[in-house]
Protein backbone atom coordinates (compact mmCIF):
# COMPACT_ATOMS: atom_id res chain seq x y z
CA UNK A 1 0.00 0.00 0.00
CA UNK A 2 1.63 3.31 -0.80
CA UNK A 3 1.54 6.11 1.32
CA UNK A 4 -0.25 9.30 0.37
CA UNK A 5 2.44 12.11 -0.91
CA UNK A 6 1.06 15.65 -1.55
CA UNK A 7 1.10 16.65 -5.12
CA UNK A 8 0.88 12.80 -6.31
CA UNK A 9 -1.26 10.99 -4.59
CA UNK A 10 -1.48 7.14 -3.92
CA UNK A 11 1.03 5.50 -5.93
CA UNK A 12 0.84 6.49 -9.50
CA UNK A 13 -2.65 7.00 -9.70
CA UNK A 14 -2.63 10.81 -10.86
CA UNK A 15 -4.34 13.18 -9.31
CA UNK A 16 -7.35 14.96 -11.38
CA UNK A 17 -6.71 18.69 -12.06
CA UNK A 18 -8.36 20.72 -10.19
CA UNK A 19 -9.96 24.34 -11.60
CA UNK A 20 -8.33 27.13 -10.61
CA UNK A 21 -10.69 29.01 -8.68
CA UNK A 22 -10.03 32.50 -7.93
CA UNK A 23 -8.91 33.36 -4.47
CA UNK A 24 -7.85 37.13 -3.21
CA UNK A 25 -5.16 36.50 -1.18
CA UNK A 26 -3.64 38.95 1.37
CA UNK A 27 -3.47 42.57 0.32
CA UNK A 28 -4.53 41.84 -3.21
CA UNK A 29 -7.68 43.33 -4.63
CA UNK A 30 -9.63 42.62 -7.55
CA UNK A 31 -8.87 45.89 -8.86
CA UNK A 32 -6.87 47.99 -6.72
CA UNK A 33 -6.44 51.26 -8.72
CA UNK A 34 -10.76 51.46 -8.24
CA UNK A 35 -12.73 52.33 -5.00
CA UNK A 36 -15.07 49.99 -4.44
CA UNK A 37 -17.73 51.27 -2.37
CA UNK A 38 -19.44 48.23 -1.60
CA UNK A 39 -15.88 46.65 -0.18
CA UNK A 40 -15.51 49.85 1.76
CA UNK A 41 -18.89 49.61 3.92
CA UNK A 42 -18.18 46.79 4.55
CA UNK A 43 -14.61 47.06 6.17
CA UNK A 44 -15.99 49.80 7.97
CA UNK A 45 -18.58 46.96 9.43
CA UNK A 46 -16.65 44.49 10.12
CA UNK A 47 -13.99 47.17 12.02
CA UNK A 48 -17.30 48.94 13.64
CA UNK A 49 -18.40 45.41 14.94
CA UNK A 50 -14.95 44.19 15.73
CA UNK A 51 -14.28 47.46 17.52
CA UNK A 52 -17.34 47.47 19.24
CA UNK A 53 -16.87 43.86 20.22
CA UNK A 54 -13.33 43.97 21.61
CA UNK A 55 -14.81 47.23 23.88
CA UNK A 56 -18.05 45.96 24.80
CA UNK A 57 -15.24 43.04 26.61
CA UNK A 58 -13.01 45.28 27.71
CA UNK A 59 -15.90 47.12 29.61
CA UNK A 60 -17.47 43.92 30.38
CA UNK A 61 -14.45 42.32 32.19
CA UNK A 62 -14.02 45.53 33.97
CA UNK A 63 -17.41 45.65 35.42
CA UNK A 64 -17.45 42.28 36.15
CA UNK A 65 -13.90 42.58 38.04
CA UNK A 66 -15.05 45.42 40.21
CA UNK A 67 -16.02 44.90 43.62
CA UNK A 68 -19.69 45.06 44.42
CA UNK A 69 -20.88 47.97 45.94
CA UNK A 70 -24.12 46.53 46.84
CA UNK A 71 -24.82 43.81 49.12
CA UNK A 72 -27.26 41.03 48.32
CA UNK A 73 -31.23 42.25 48.70
CA UNK A 74 -32.87 41.24 52.24
CA UNK A 75 -34.79 38.18 51.83
CA UNK A 76 -38.14 39.78 52.33
CA UNK A 77 -39.07 39.64 48.85
CA UNK A 78 -42.93 38.98 46.96
CA UNK A 79 -44.13 36.59 44.74
CA UNK A 80 -43.24 38.69 42.14
CA UNK A 81 -39.53 38.75 42.90
CA UNK A 82 -39.22 35.27 43.53
CA UNK A 83 -40.16 34.65 39.96
CA UNK A 84 -38.06 37.26 38.39
CA UNK A 85 -35.29 35.88 40.61
CA UNK A 86 -36.03 32.36 39.53
CA UNK A 87 -36.52 33.72 35.26
CA UNK A 88 -32.77 34.74 35.85
CA UNK A 89 -31.40 31.99 37.76
CA UNK A 90 -33.02 29.54 34.92
CA UNK A 91 -31.20 31.93 32.07
CA UNK A 92 -27.91 31.44 34.11
CA UNK A 93 -28.61 27.89 34.66
CA UNK A 94 -29.46 27.28 30.90
CA UNK A 95 -26.33 29.13 29.38
CA UNK A 96 -24.21 27.06 31.59
CA UNK A 97 -26.06 23.58 30.48
CA UNK A 98 -25.79 24.68 27.63
CA UNK A 99 -21.99 25.54 26.90
CA UNK A 100 -21.74 22.20 29.22
CA UNK A 101 -23.34 20.29 26.43
CA UNK A 102 -21.93 21.62 23.58
CA UNK A 103 -18.24 20.43 25.30
CA UNK A 104 -20.18 16.99 25.60
CA UNK A 105 -21.37 17.22 21.95
CA UNK A 106 -17.73 18.03 20.34
CA UNK A 107 -16.27 14.86 22.62
CA UNK A 108 -18.64 12.77 21.55
CA UNK A 109 -18.45 13.29 17.80
CA UNK A 110 -14.68 13.43 17.90
CA UNK A 111 -14.62 9.97 19.32
CA UNK A 112 -17.69 9.21 16.45
CA UNK A 113 -15.48 9.98 14.16
CA UNK A 114 -12.04 8.06 15.42
CA UNK A 115 -14.21 5.12 15.66
CA UNK A 116 -15.91 5.36 12.48
CA UNK A 117 -12.20 6.01 10.39
CA UNK A 118 -11.02 3.06 12.61
CA UNK A 119 -13.64 1.20 11.20
CA UNK A 120 -13.82 2.04 7.54
CA UNK A 121 -10.13 2.44 7.35
CA UNK A 122 -10.00 -1.45 6.21
CA UNK A 123 -12.21 -0.99 3.42
CA UNK A 124 -11.32 2.32 2.58
CA UNK A 125 -7.62 0.48 2.04
CA UNK A 126 -9.10 -2.01 -0.64
CA UNK A 127 -7.39 -1.49 -3.74
CA UNK A 128 -11.24 -0.59 -5.34
CA UNK A 129 -12.11 2.34 -3.17
CA UNK A 130 -8.68 3.81 -4.38
CA UNK A 131 -10.11 6.02 -6.73
CA UNK A 132 -12.81 7.19 -4.93
CA UNK A 133 -10.48 8.15 -2.04
CA UNK A 134 -7.90 9.74 -4.90
CA UNK A 135 -11.05 12.02 -5.52
CA UNK A 136 -12.23 12.68 -1.93
CA UNK A 137 -8.31 13.30 -1.34
CA UNK A 138 -8.44 16.31 -4.16
CA UNK A 139 -11.64 18.00 -3.02
CA UNK A 140 -10.06 18.06 0.58
CA UNK A 141 -7.03 19.71 -0.76
CA UNK A 142 -9.66 21.88 -2.94
CA UNK A 143 -11.47 22.55 0.24
CA UNK A 144 -8.00 23.55 2.68
CA UNK A 145 -6.95 25.54 -0.43
CA UNK A 146 -10.42 27.98 -0.41
CA UNK A 147 -10.31 27.70 3.44
CA UNK A 148 -5.99 28.66 3.34
CA UNK A 149 -7.42 31.55 1.25
CA UNK A 150 -10.09 32.51 3.18
CA UNK A 151 -8.28 32.87 6.11
CA UNK A 152 -5.30 35.15 4.75
CA UNK A 153 -7.78 37.30 3.20
CA UNK A 154 -9.32 37.55 6.45
CA UNK A 155 -6.29 38.31 8.47
CA UNK A 156 -5.30 41.17 5.65
CA UNK A 157 -9.13 42.44 5.90
CA UNK A 158 -8.88 42.72 9.47
CA UNK A 159 -6.34 44.15 9.80
CA UNK A 160 -8.05 46.87 7.22
CA UNK A 161 -11.28 46.85 8.59
CA UNK A 162 -9.86 47.88 12.14
CA UNK A 163 -7.77 50.62 10.87
CA UNK A 164 -10.84 52.11 8.58
CA UNK A 165 -13.10 51.83 11.56
CA UNK A 166 -10.51 53.70 13.42
CA UNK A 167 -9.74 56.14 11.40
CA UNK A 168 -13.74 57.08 10.74
CA UNK A 169 -14.39 57.38 14.71
CA UNK A 170 -10.68 59.48 14.98
CA UNK A 171 -12.20 61.32 11.90
CA UNK A 172 -15.29 62.10 13.50
CA UNK A 173 -14.53 62.39 17.25
CA UNK A 174 -11.96 65.30 15.44
CA UNK A 175 -14.56 66.80 12.94
CA UNK A 176 -17.16 66.68 16.08
CA UNK A 177 -14.73 68.23 18.27
CA UNK A 178 -13.29 70.97 16.02
CA UNK A 179 -17.34 71.72 15.33
CA UNK A 180 -18.11 72.22 18.52
CA UNK A 181 -15.29 74.55 19.48
CA UNK A 182 -16.48 76.46 16.27
CA UNK A 183 -19.94 76.82 16.88
CA UNK A 184 -20.78 79.96 18.05
CA UNK A 185 -23.75 78.88 20.38
CA UNK A 186 -21.23 76.47 22.44
CA UNK A 187 -18.84 78.99 22.28
CA UNK A 188 -21.32 81.41 23.79
CA UNK A 189 -22.74 78.76 26.15
CA UNK A 190 -18.90 78.18 27.53
CA UNK A 191 -17.72 82.76 27.69
CA UNK A 192 -21.34 82.35 30.09
CA UNK A 193 -20.39 79.57 32.22
CA UNK A 194 -17.23 81.16 32.35
CA UNK A 195 -18.25 84.56 33.43
CA UNK A 196 -20.97 82.95 35.57
CA UNK A 197 -18.41 81.24 37.56
CA UNK A 198 -16.10 84.13 38.19
CA UNK A 199 -19.06 86.40 39.32
CA UNK A 200 -20.39 84.03 41.29
CA UNK A 201 -16.75 83.70 42.91
CA UNK A 202 -16.34 87.25 43.50
CA UNK A 203 -19.63 87.63 44.87
CA UNK A 204 -18.87 84.95 47.44
CA UNK A 205 -15.44 86.60 48.23
CA UNK A 206 -17.68 89.43 48.79
CA UNK A 207 -20.04 88.44 50.87
CA UNK A 208 -17.32 86.78 52.75
CA UNK A 209 -15.38 89.76 53.41
CA UNK A 210 -18.43 91.74 54.84
CA UNK A 211 -18.57 89.32 57.75
CA UNK A 212 -15.19 90.12 57.85
CA UNK A 213 -15.25 93.46 58.25
CA UNK A 214 -17.96 93.24 60.71
CA UNK A 215 -16.25 90.56 62.74
CA UNK A 216 -12.77 92.52 63.02
CA UNK A 217 -14.80 95.59 63.80
CA UNK A 218 -16.48 94.41 66.93
CA UNK A 219 -13.54 92.41 67.70
CA UNK A 220 -11.44 95.92 68.05
CA UNK A 221 -14.05 97.46 69.50
CA UNK A 222 -14.38 94.89 72.05
CA UNK A 223 -10.28 95.21 73.00
CA UNK A 224 -10.84 98.92 72.87
CA UNK A 225 -13.91 98.59 75.54
CA UNK A 226 -16.08 100.72 72.80
CA UNK A 227 -19.49 100.60 72.33
CA UNK A 228 -20.79 99.06 69.03
CA UNK A 229 -21.48 101.41 66.58
CA UNK A 230 -24.14 101.69 64.31
CA UNK A 231 -23.83 102.46 61.11
CA UNK A 232 -26.10 104.91 59.37
CA UNK A 233 -27.15 103.42 55.97
CA UNK A 234 -27.22 104.95 52.69
CA UNK A 235 -29.48 104.56 50.20
CA UNK A 236 -27.93 102.68 47.33
CA UNK A 237 -29.40 104.47 44.53
CA UNK A 238 -26.92 107.02 45.48
CA UNK A 239 -24.37 105.08 44.53
CA UNK A 240 -25.97 103.54 41.41
CA UNK A 241 -26.80 107.36 40.75
CA UNK A 242 -23.17 107.88 40.39
CA UNK A 243 -23.09 105.08 38.49
CA UNK A 244 -25.66 106.30 35.89
CA UNK A 245 -23.49 108.75 35.48
CA UNK A 246 -20.51 107.51 34.29
CA UNK B 1 -35.99 101.82 49.49
CA UNK B 2 -32.88 99.34 48.79
CA UNK B 3 -30.01 100.72 51.49
CA UNK B 4 -26.40 100.24 51.45
CA UNK B 5 -23.71 100.94 54.13
CA UNK B 6 -20.25 101.99 54.82
CA UNK B 7 -17.25 99.84 53.66
CA UNK B 8 -15.47 97.87 56.38
CA UNK B 9 -11.32 97.68 57.03
CA UNK B 10 -11.13 93.99 55.81
CA UNK B 11 -12.82 94.42 52.13
CA UNK B 12 -11.04 98.65 51.97
CA UNK B 13 -7.57 96.57 52.75
CA UNK B 14 -8.09 93.58 50.13
CA UNK B 15 -9.34 96.38 47.75
CA UNK B 16 -6.02 98.28 48.22
CA UNK B 17 -3.31 95.29 48.15
CA UNK B 18 -5.45 94.32 45.02
CA UNK B 19 -4.11 97.88 43.69
CA UNK B 20 -0.80 98.01 45.02
CA UNK B 21 -0.16 94.44 43.33
CA UNK B 22 -1.35 95.95 39.82
CA UNK B 23 0.23 99.22 39.95
CA UNK B 24 3.82 97.04 40.56
CA UNK B 25 3.21 94.82 37.84
CA UNK B 26 2.33 97.84 36.07
CA UNK B 27 5.83 99.50 36.92
CA UNK B 28 7.53 96.44 36.63
CA UNK B 29 6.67 96.32 32.92
CA UNK B 30 7.48 100.04 32.50
CA UNK B 31 11.07 100.18 34.03
CA UNK B 32 11.68 96.25 32.61
CA UNK B 33 10.95 98.13 28.73
CA UNK B 34 13.01 101.46 29.81
CA UNK B 35 15.69 99.34 30.82
CA UNK B 36 15.47 97.30 27.41
CA UNK B 37 15.44 100.80 25.54
CA UNK B 38 18.40 101.90 27.14
CA UNK B 39 20.39 98.73 26.99
CA UNK B 40 19.56 98.81 23.46
CA UNK B 41 21.37 102.60 23.09
CA UNK B 42 23.81 101.85 25.42
CA UNK B 43 24.91 98.58 22.38
CA UNK B 44 25.13 101.56 20.17
CA UNK B 45 27.84 103.75 22.23
CA UNK B 46 24.83 106.91 22.79
CA UNK B 47 24.19 106.21 26.44
CA UNK B 48 27.43 105.03 28.48
CA UNK B 49 26.54 103.75 32.08
CA UNK B 50 27.30 106.29 34.26
CA UNK B 51 26.88 109.10 31.76
CA UNK B 52 24.60 112.64 32.19
CA UNK B 53 22.62 111.04 29.23
CA UNK B 54 21.90 107.52 31.23
CA UNK B 55 21.08 109.38 34.62
CA UNK B 56 18.53 111.49 32.38
CA UNK B 57 16.61 108.72 31.36
CA UNK B 58 17.03 107.04 34.68
CA UNK B 59 15.27 109.56 36.27
CA UNK B 60 12.99 110.18 33.43
CA UNK B 61 11.90 106.56 34.04
CA UNK B 62 11.33 107.15 38.15
CA UNK B 63 9.15 110.04 37.15
CA UNK B 64 7.33 108.19 35.17
CA UNK B 65 6.72 105.92 37.55
CA UNK B 66 6.09 108.29 40.54
CA UNK B 67 3.69 109.61 37.96
CA UNK B 68 1.90 106.12 37.31
CA UNK B 69 1.37 105.81 41.15
CA UNK B 70 -0.05 109.15 41.90
CA UNK B 71 -2.58 109.27 38.29
CA UNK B 72 -3.48 105.69 39.08
CA UNK B 73 -5.49 106.01 41.94
CA UNK B 74 -6.67 109.43 41.18
CA UNK B 75 -7.58 109.31 38.11
CA UNK B 76 -10.23 106.06 39.17
CA UNK B 77 -11.46 107.88 41.37
CA UNK B 78 -12.40 110.56 39.19
CA UNK B 79 -13.09 109.10 36.45
CA UNK B 80 -14.92 106.05 37.60
CA UNK B 81 -15.20 105.94 41.32
CA UNK B 82 -13.24 103.34 42.18
CA UNK B 83 -9.85 102.16 41.38
CA UNK B 84 -9.88 98.43 39.73
CA UNK B 85 -9.06 96.75 43.25
CA UNK B 86 -12.50 98.45 44.63
CA UNK B 87 -14.19 97.43 41.75
CA UNK B 88 -13.58 93.29 42.18
CA UNK B 89 -14.41 94.23 45.94
CA UNK B 90 -17.86 95.75 44.93
CA UNK B 91 -16.76 99.05 46.54
CA UNK B 92 -16.88 102.66 45.60
CA UNK B 93 -15.94 106.03 47.09
CA UNK B 94 -18.43 109.01 46.86
CA UNK B 95 -18.46 112.85 48.31
CA UNK B 96 -20.25 113.33 51.55
CA UNK B 97 -22.93 114.59 49.74
CA UNK B 98 -23.28 111.80 47.33
CA UNK B 99 -21.85 113.47 44.52
CA UNK B 100 -18.89 112.03 42.54
CA UNK B 101 -15.43 112.48 43.32
CA UNK B 102 -14.10 116.05 42.19
CA UNK B 103 -10.10 116.20 41.22
CA UNK B 104 -9.27 118.79 43.71
CA UNK B 105 -11.12 115.78 46.48
CA UNK B 106 -9.12 113.19 44.91
CA UNK B 107 -5.96 115.03 45.02
CA UNK B 108 -6.84 115.68 48.75
CA UNK B 109 -7.97 111.78 49.43
CA UNK B 110 -4.59 110.80 47.92
CA UNK B 111 -2.59 113.19 50.12
CA UNK B 112 -4.51 112.08 52.91
CA UNK B 113 -3.44 108.20 52.34
CA UNK B 114 -0.13 109.47 53.01
CA UNK B 115 -0.90 111.48 56.29
CA UNK B 116 -2.99 108.17 57.34
CA UNK B 117 0.20 106.10 57.06
CA UNK B 118 2.68 108.70 58.83
CA UNK B 119 1.56 107.59 62.22
CA UNK B 120 2.33 103.80 61.87
CA UNK B 121 -0.84 104.10 59.34
CA UNK B 122 -3.56 104.60 62.21
CA UNK B 123 -4.98 106.97 59.69
CA UNK B 124 -5.65 103.52 58.01
CA UNK B 125 -7.00 101.75 61.26
CA UNK B 126 -9.40 104.48 62.32
CA UNK B 127 -11.80 102.74 59.50
CA UNK B 128 -12.07 100.17 62.56
CA UNK B 129 -13.54 102.52 65.16
CA UNK B 130 -14.70 105.48 62.95
CA UNK B 131 -19.00 105.29 63.00
CA UNK B 132 -19.07 106.08 59.46
CA UNK B 133 -16.07 103.67 58.94
CA UNK B 134 -13.57 106.47 57.43
CA UNK B 135 -9.66 106.62 57.39
CA UNK B 136 -8.44 110.14 58.17
CA UNK B 137 -7.63 110.09 54.19
CA UNK B 138 -11.38 110.12 54.05
CA UNK B 139 -12.11 112.49 56.41
CA UNK B 140 -9.60 115.02 54.80
CA UNK B 141 -10.83 114.52 51.83
CA UNK B 142 -14.76 114.43 52.96
CA UNK B 143 -15.60 110.99 51.45
CA UNK B 144 -16.78 107.57 51.96
CA UNK B 145 -16.29 103.97 50.37
CA UNK B 146 -19.71 102.41 50.00
CA UNK B 147 -20.88 98.71 49.40
CA UNK B 148 -21.83 98.70 45.63
CA UNK B 149 -24.56 96.50 46.72
CA UNK B 150 -27.99 96.18 49.21
CA UNK B 151 -26.20 95.48 52.72
CA UNK B 152 -27.92 95.90 55.86
CA UNK B 153 -25.97 97.76 58.98
CA UNK B 154 -25.12 94.99 61.46
CA UNK B 155 -25.06 96.78 64.34
CA UNK B 156 -27.63 97.64 66.72
CA UNK B 157 -27.50 101.36 68.05
CA UNK B 158 -25.63 101.54 71.02
CA UNK B 159 -28.43 103.03 73.68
Amino acid sequence: MSAYREGEGYGNVPLPTTPQRDVIHAGEQPNAGEFDSLASVLRLIIGSMLMGGDELRSRLRQWEESPPHASPPAPQETSSDTLRYALIGLLMEARWRMSQSITAAENFSGRMAQWYAGSLAPLLKATPARPLLVRIDALLDQGRSAIGGWVKSGQSEEWRSRLLAQQAVDSILTEAIDRLAHSPEIRELLAQQGTSIAESTVDEVREHTVSADDWVERVVRGLLRRPESYQPSRPLNEVNVIQGQE
Amino acid sequence: MVQTSYAGFVSRGIAFITDLAIMSIAVLIVIALANSVTGFFTLYGLLSPGSTGSAIVAGAISLLSVGFVITYPVGFWVLFGQTPGKYIMGLRIVSVDGAPLTVRQAIRRYIGYWISAIPLFLGYLWVLVDDRRQGWHDKFARTYVLYERETRPHHAPAR
